[in-house]
């Protein structure tokens, strides 16, 4: 269990730093992606340490995994596609008006409009 | 009809506009889609205000209303509370956004999908504001983000979308952090209801319990950095200064306010949160301060406004700390909880009115920029505006922030000042106040008479005065502050059911205080001319505009966890 838990610690820093740190925008939008699939998976494995079995009651199923958190994430998951798309369309936008993926030079070329 | 039929028709009406309008993209030529979205803004803004005017009577009754979605059982479902706290939110909404609306439709800015992206926001801030359950509070706060990080780049300027990116960025992230909290308090209560949650979590101790409270921490400190309480505020002032006007309107207005009360109704049912209270009082206090001297240094008319925002919800915040701190039980606990929501109102309308004026006579002056900017009057008088409506609302707007007599304004601060004045952040509250006269002051140049007449430094074409939108607002400030202890007493008692079931008798009146006001416009006054005939505006004006870096953003989301943690757990 534990192997699991900093291995999705790790997936979250990655994604932090890159949020942090990166300067290209696109790689910024895949920290946030990564991050937000640590919480995904984190929220699955702790959902599923209680039972052994797929939440789908039928003849004889009895020991169920918690359902809640699958279906909490789903809904996490479709969020989490809406803001990407919207990030990566306001990317686009970003590199048609100067023609750079970089943040800084974003910044340095845009300073002039207001 | 009763309360339970209609209160949930400030979620589902906007959201079947909005549906109608998309419907109607597919089926109708431009023309007709404008008179669709007239009808779909009846129905989705006008209509549930309808609605809830009707139904004041009941709130104030304490009627509640508790409903699980879907008729699910008690641990599944999504419960919603109808109560005076989801009425008071609901109504704030609601009375700025159709004003707002009625502005961006007559000034003919045309993006297309505006009304529908509005509706569904608005649709987003009542399931907000009545929401008991965790999971579906951050449904709901993305779904306000989303729509506002549209709103913010739908003005098409390329500044706009690149602070519309960075708004998204430091959100998402934050909300990311808030599911985190959410994740703590699943585990240990298996719920995701509010009451549920906060039980399983008083019976606490030890080492569940220190992870309870960070969980605590983490989603406090997302819901600060959405209502923009310094250092978290860093994405606020980009997004609200670049946005069109009646975009910016709503942000600064609404938006940053709901989701800090939306928490409240949390925060309340959880024990020992005194120490959390006090750290936001003190929060919003150095907000208040902080933001006013940042906007005093700025001198483009809307990041002044954006930073003023930043100000002003430090005294929302720090009322709120102070109630949550005193607890909603004790009568002054009760009456901070209502002073937090009656400054809200306030400045909601006063911010929104400036924003809607200040855009207006900027855009009809040709620059931003308060060093050049004069003569706002004589230039909305050439695009045909015979009595200068825009100015008094301008003005009607910037005294009520001042908190000078007879508007919302005066009554809102002097009665949140004497109520707070035992705490030691009311004299950061106090300086605060003196400091607001000197920036709106500032602002003022705009409609400054030109001494040395030029030519306009750029001629525009302007749609007519917006008529309606600056009377309903300007008319709302001026009654609220003629009838300020009906509309205190009102929200007093259908907060009441929160806390204290007792409604607290309000002895004081701020004209006691009006000596007091006086001598702070005089000491705003000598302040402003000092600085002006000193030069030294010359020092402290900022060289160039800064966007908000994320290396500051990291810094101020790990200050903020690390003291609310610390002060939680020691």
């Amino acid at each position: 269990m534990t192997i699991e838990r900093i291995l999705i610690f790790l997936l979250f820093l990655v994604g932090f730093s890159a949020i942090v740190g990166a300067k290209n925008i696109i790689k910024k939008v895949f920290g946030l992606n990564l991050i937000n699939s640590s919480v995904v998976l984190l929220f699955i494995l702790e959902g599923s340490r209680i039972g052994s079995q797929a939440p789908i009651i039928g003849e004889g199923v009895t020991d169920i995994v918690d359902p809640i958190p699958q279906a909490l994430m789903l809904t996490a998951i479709v969020i989490g596609v809406c803001v990407t798309a919207l990030a990566l369309a306001l990317s686009v936008r970003l590199y048609k008006a100067t023609n750079s993926l970089e943040i800084d030079t974003i910044q340095e070329r845009l300073k002039g409009e207001h | 009809m009763s309360i339970e039929s209609l209160f949930l028709s400030p979620v589902y009406l906007p959201l079947l506009g909005a549906a109608l309008l998309m419907l109607s993209r597919s089926f109708f030529k431009k023309e007709t889609q404008k008179y669709v979205s007239y009808v779909a803004v009846i129905l989705g803004l006008v209509l549930p205000l309808l609605f809830l005017i009707r139904i004041a009577g009941e709130v104030y009754n304490h009627q509640q209303v508790q409903v699980i979605l879907g008729a699910w059982q008690t641990n599944l479902g999504i419960h919603f509370t109808f109560d005076g706290l989801s009425f008071l939110l609901i109504m704030l909404n609601l009375l700025v956004s159709i004003p707002v609306w009625l502005y961006h439709n007559s000034s003919g800015q045309g993006y297309e999908n505006f009304t529908t992206i509005f509706l569904i926001q608005s649709a987003s801030i009542a399931a907000a504001s009545l929401t008991s359950d965790l999971f579906n509070l951050f449904v709901c706060l993305e779904v306000m983000g989303v729509t506002s990080y549209v709103l913010v780049a739908s003005s098409g300027k390329n500044q706009a979308i690149l602070s519309s990116f960075t708004y998204l960025m430091f959100s998402a992230t934050a909300m990311v952090f808030f599911l985190i909290g959410v994740f703590g308090l699943y585990r240990i209560s298996g719920s995701l209801s509010y009451e549920i949650i906060a039980e399983a979590k008083n019976n606490l101790n030890g080492s569940e319990l220190i992870s309870a409270k960070l969980s605590l921490v983490l989603i406090v400190t997302s819901v600060l950095l959405r209502s923009a309480v310094i250092p978290l505020s860093g994405w606020l002032v980009g997004a609200h200064s670049n946005a069109p006007h009646a975009v910016s309107a709503m942000l600064s207005g609404v938006l940053i306010k709901i989701p800090l009360f939306a928490l409240v109704r949390l925060l309340l049912l959880v024990i020992d949160t005194q120490q959390l209270g006090a750290t936001l009082a003190w929060a919003g206090g150095i907000s208040a301060l902080g933001g006013i001297l940042l906007a005093l240094r700025e001198y483009q008319a809307k990041r002044l406004l954006a930073y003023s925002s930043i100000s002003q919800i430090g005294y929302v915040v720090a009322a709120y700390g102070l109630a949550i701190e005193y607890g909603v039980e004790s009568i002054t606990g009760a009456v901070m909880l209502s002073l937090a929501m009656l400054y809200a109102f306030s400045h909601a309308l006063a911010k929104a009115t400036l924003f809607l004026t200040v855009g207006r006579a900027t855009d009809a002056i040709g620059t931003k920029d308060l060093r050049r900017a004069r003569g706002g009057i004589r230039a909305l008088k050439n695009q045909g505006e015979s009595i200068p409506l825009t100015f008094i609302s301008f003005l009607i707007a910037s005294l009520s922030m001042c908190s000078l007599p007879p508007f919302l304004g005066f009554w809102g601060k002097n009665t949140l000042l004497y109520a707070a004045k035992s705490h030691n952040v009311a004299i950061l509250l106090t300086i605060t106040s003196a400091l607001t006269i000197m920036a709106y002051m500032k602002l003022s140049y705009l409609f400054f008479p030109d001494k040395t007449i030029q030519e306009p430094i750029k001629q525009v074409s302007m749609p007519h005065t917006p008529v309606l939108p600056f009377l309903m607002l300007s008319t709302l400030l001026l009654a609220g502050g003629i009838w300020f202890p009906q509309a205190e007493h009102f929200v007093l008692t259908s907060l009441a059911p929160l806390g204290s079931r007792t409604v607290p008798i309000q002895s004081y009146r701020a004209y006691q205080d009006i000596v007091k006001t006086g001598i702070t416009v005089l000491i705003a006054i000598a302040g402003f001319f000092l600085i002006i005939k000193t030069k030294a505006s010359k020092y402290i004006e900022v060289k160039e505009v800064k966007t908000a870096s994320f290396s500051n953003l990291f810094f101020g989301f790990a200050l903020s966890v690390g003291i609310l943690a610390y002060q939680l757990l020691r």
